[in-house]
């Protein structure tokens, strides 16, 4: 229920001085989905040059915001899509990984996550910080309602530590996260700690999680500083539920052993020397999340 | 009249066919036909509701029932049943809520299960009540999308003939 999640950051935020609090609402949400219309926006785009890609197309913010509600305020475009898909990964030791290529992909973190099924039963208590906050940053926070997801904080917590990340924006070249929804994808920046609670939209809006080069159709000055979802995520990739998350370890991978051009047959989507790379899956309603770090394992 | 049903090569056509006649063919990329059809499959789902009974036997009493921490430096309070706490572990006890709360958040489903399709758009909040420290969801009735906000007042309402289900409960704006 994303409305929480206006509520607390644009209502509270970019609203806090209109005085009619149903009037406010309104506003927060209108400009909640505008913004989550442009994470639609991206990862439908991105995904023109992803040819594993059941989504790919051309949207504008209002095409996002003029096609089907679903559940309001999301709409057709915002979601994602079950649908069949596999993929594979093969996981060994270091002397193996050297028999089937020159450019292994290393793990140094993995984390996961856990809260209760039924949203509603998620108890109100503190944060828990990654080491870049300070728990006066979110001293009047409800956490987690139904805004964020605790287990994708703590899953990248442990993630984090494991591979000694302390600032993961600067730390991290890009990530593939579970973005079932625009909004989850907003939600998990923070979660994530790429941004602190509230400034998801702003991060969107600064268009951090953009990729660089590319004509969004709207202006993304900051494109290319934490590129999300390169591949098109769920949303533009489909999600083929239990082959999810190891989709998003492919496209990792290819990522960091810079073989996008190969293959998908498109350079396009490549990074520029990726070092180290985060992807995010989520089982349930956000009551198992899983983070791991993927590093180039060759020189 | 003509025994054989129509055919079509997208599964999509398919799908609105048996809807509309219950009977397709599908010719597969191979060229393949297999005939297709819709048949009835229903089960009754026999099952107990164990230590969460108190809860549905509250509602067809009209009460709201959820759970307290017994450890008494906890006493964490939930808004649904929770036989065991959830910040220290210890086992809970059965509380009355209250029957009023207010919209912690909300949304209106245009789509929903089939058991629910016909009754769309409705809306589900989640209630937060005063002193009790996680939520409940409910279907909240007699407003609309437009009526809905963060924040507004609303309170329970029981059926008259329980089912023992969940949709024993259900919330509207408080007068």
């Amino acid at each position: 229920m994303v409305v929480r999640h206006i509520y607390e950051y644009l209502r509270l935020g970019k609203f806090a001085d209109v005085k009619d609090e149903r009037e406010a609402q309104r506003l927060a949400i209108a400009e909640g989905s505008r913004i989550m219309s442009m994470v639609s926006v991206k990862n439908h785009l991105n995904a023109l040059h992803n040819p594993y890609a059941q989504y790919p197309k051309r949207l504008t913010v209002d095409d996002v915001l003029r096609s089907e509600m679903i559940s309001y305020p999301l709409t057709r475009e915002q979601i994602c899509t079950m649908s069949d898909g596999a993929a594979c990964a093969i996981l060994c030791d270091e002397e193996r990984a050297k028999e089937f290529t020159d450019k292994p992909v290393q793990v140094t973190g993995v984390g996961c996550g856990t809260d209760t099924m039924r949203l509603a039963d998620r108890p109100f208590g503190a944060v828990p910080l990654l080491p870049h906050e300070k728990a006066a940053d979110y001293e009047d926070l409800p956490y987690p309602g139904v805004h964020s997801f605790r287990a994708g904080r703590s899953a990248g917590i442990e993630a984090y530590r494991m591979a000694g990340i302390t600032r993961p924006k600067e730390e991290l070249d890009f990530i593939e996260l579970h973005d079932a929804y625009a909004s989850s994808e907003i939600q998990t920046y923070e979660d994530l700690g790429l941004c602190r609670y509230g400034q998801g939209y702003e991060f969107v809006e600064r268009g951090d999680p953009f990729l660089k080069d590319f004509d969004y159709g709207f202006p993304v000055p900051h494109a290319g500083e934490m590129p999300v979802n390169p591949s098109g995520g769920l949303i533009a990739c489909g999600h083929p539920v239990g082959a999810t998350g190891l989709m998003q370890a492919v496209f990792a991978f290819w990522q960091l052993q810079e073989t996008i051009a190969k293959h998908f047959l498109d350079p396009t989507l490549q990074l520029k020397h990726p070092k180290r790379g985060a992807i995010h899956s989520h089982a349930g309603t956000g009551s198992s999340v899983t983070v791991s770090i993927l590093e180039r394992g060759f020189r | 009249m003509s025994a054989r049903p129509r055919t079509f090569s997208k599964f999509r056509d398919v799908q609105a066919e048996l809807d509309l006649i219950g009977a397709a063919i599908y010719r597969d990329e191979d060229g393949a036909e297999s005939l297709i059809v819709r048949s009835p499959y229903a089960i009754n789902y026999v099952h107990s509701y164990a230590e969460d009974s108190p809860f549905f036997l509250g509602l067809a009493e009209g009460r709201l029932r959820g759970s307290k921490c017994r450890k008494p430096k906890c006493g964490f309070v939930y808004g649904t049943p929770r036989s065991h706490c959830m910040v220290c572990g210890a086992p809970t006890e059965w509380i009355d809520l209250p029957t009023k709360g207010r919209v912690h958040s909300w949304t209106t489903c245009h789509f929903g299960s089939e058991a629910f399709l016909k009754e769309t758009p409705y809306n589900l909040a989640l209630v937060e009540f005063d002193g009790v420290g996680s939520l409940l969801l409910v279907r909240l009735k007699d407003c609309v999308e437009s009526d809905l906000y963060v924040g507004m007042p609303i309170e329970a309402k029981f059926e008259p003939n329980p089912r023992y289900s969940i949709t024993d409960v259900w919330f509207v704006p408080a007068r």
